[in-house]
């Protein structure tokens, strides 16, 4: 581990981060798959942010790259959970999220924290923009900041 | 007013086994994503035009829809679109060609995932588009005896992923691979072929031609073809 330490913390990050998925590979067929990649990427994040002072900064920015908002198995994820992961993300000043899916109707996340904060997003996943009848409006991809 | 947006990705899901409409409205015409490079629709994505009038969905006018997508999805609004990513039956192929056919023409990288079982005519004029360099096929049924046929081949690639499971009960098309992969084949030129599977099945079927299976490069090691992240790697 003492060599580890010798190590430039980027590159260490940049090899756990691999170890862990990269955020949206798309190598996964499945949205389970998916989600799991993106838990097993945290969990590796924030093992990481723990072993040196030094590697948290850089973890943390890592791991607020993306925002993965899950439903479950059977259904998106309802309101509810947006408004307390909404909450989460206003409350941790989340920024330089590049990577965001959204299980759940993207409208109301954006409702919840506003379109400011996604100014560096590149990648947008989704499947409803709108209401539970599952429509997504070009015009609400439109919205996102440059 | 020219809307814009930095978006570089855009992937549009099939939503818990409903239809997922992606619904446009004529304002969209202003709608510029220069950035986007990628974009995937996944299962039962239909298109649909919102009505001027009362905003609700009209599934089948696809007049309506033309002159908004063929402005929107056009090499000013989106110049740097080069991957497609399209899985479904041959009515979304259909409309994909249709809608989008003022950037077809800019594609490099084009994967038709799951759920086509056959190369119906809109596959075809998609798949053989000039500009794809790199083309990932999924397709069940008994499609891929015509892989090369249509046409009279003519195809020209950087690289070709195909399943292992499309190879199986085809008895013809694996020596027909390795002859164009090996540049044998005057009609066609694929640089690298890769097929997704098991090359021990593969080569349980084809005996006499073992030693020539390495003129192929195999992912035995993934399930399925990329799609979404296709980029003929």
């Amino acid at each position: 581990m003492a060599t580890a330490f010798q190590l430039p913390p980027e590159l260490v990050l940049d090899i756990f981060t691999r170890a862990g998925g990269p955020p949206p590979s798309g190598g996964s067929y499945t949205a389970i798959e998916d989600h799991e990649r993106f838990l097993e990427r945290n969990r590796t994040l924030k093992a990481f942010s723990l072993v040196h002072s030094t590697w948290k900064s850089l973890a943390q920015v890592a791991l607020q790259e993306e925002v993965y908002i899950w439903g479950t198995t059977n259904e998106m994820a309802r309101d509810k959970k947006i408004e307390k992961i909404s909450d989460l993300l206003i409350d941790s000043k989340v920024q330089g999220t590049k990577y965001l899916t959204v299980d759940g109707r993207l409208n109301k996340l954006m409702t919840e924290v506003g379109y400011s904060m996604w100014s560096q997003l590149s990648y947008l996943k989704l499947l409803t923009s709108g209401g539970n009848d599952f429509t997504t409006r070009m015009s609400d991809i439109a919205r996102f900041p440059r | 007013m020219v809307l814009s947006a930095d978006l570089q990705e855009l992937h549009l899901e099939q939503a818990y086994k409903q239809t997922h409409r992606l619904c446009f409205e004529p304002s969209n015409v202003h709608l510029r994503l220069p950035h986007l490079r990628r974009i995937s629709f996944g299962r039962r994505i239909t298109f649909v035009c919102l009505s001027e009038i009362d905003g609700e969905p009209n599934e089948r006018d696809l007049a309506a829809l033309i002159p908004i997508t063929h402005k929107l999805f056009s090499p000013w609004n989106m110049p740097n679109l080069v991957h497609l990513a399209v899985t479904d039956n041959e009515e979304v192929l259909q409309r994909v060609r249709i809608l989008l056919v003022n950037v077809l023409q800019q594609i490099k990288c084009l994967a038709i995932g799951r759920g086509l079982y056959q190369a119906a005519e809109s596959f075809w004029e998609i798949s053989t588009l000039q500009s794809v360099r790199h083309l990932s096929l999924d397709i069940r049924g008994e499609s891929t005896s015509t892989l090369f046929n249509h046409n009279n081949g003519g195809w020209d690639l950087e690289s070709l992923h195909l399943s292992g499971r499309m190879l199986e009960k085809e008895k013809n098309l694996v020596p027909r691979l390795i002859k164009t992969v090996k540049g044998e084949d005057p009609k066609s030129r694929i640089k690298r072929i890769v097929i997704y599977g098991s090359r021990e099945d593969i080569e349980s079927q084809y005996r006499d031609l073992v030693d020539d299976l390495d003129a192929i490069k195999w992912r035995e090691d993934r399930r399925y073809l990329p799609f979404q992240d296709f980029d003929g790697r």
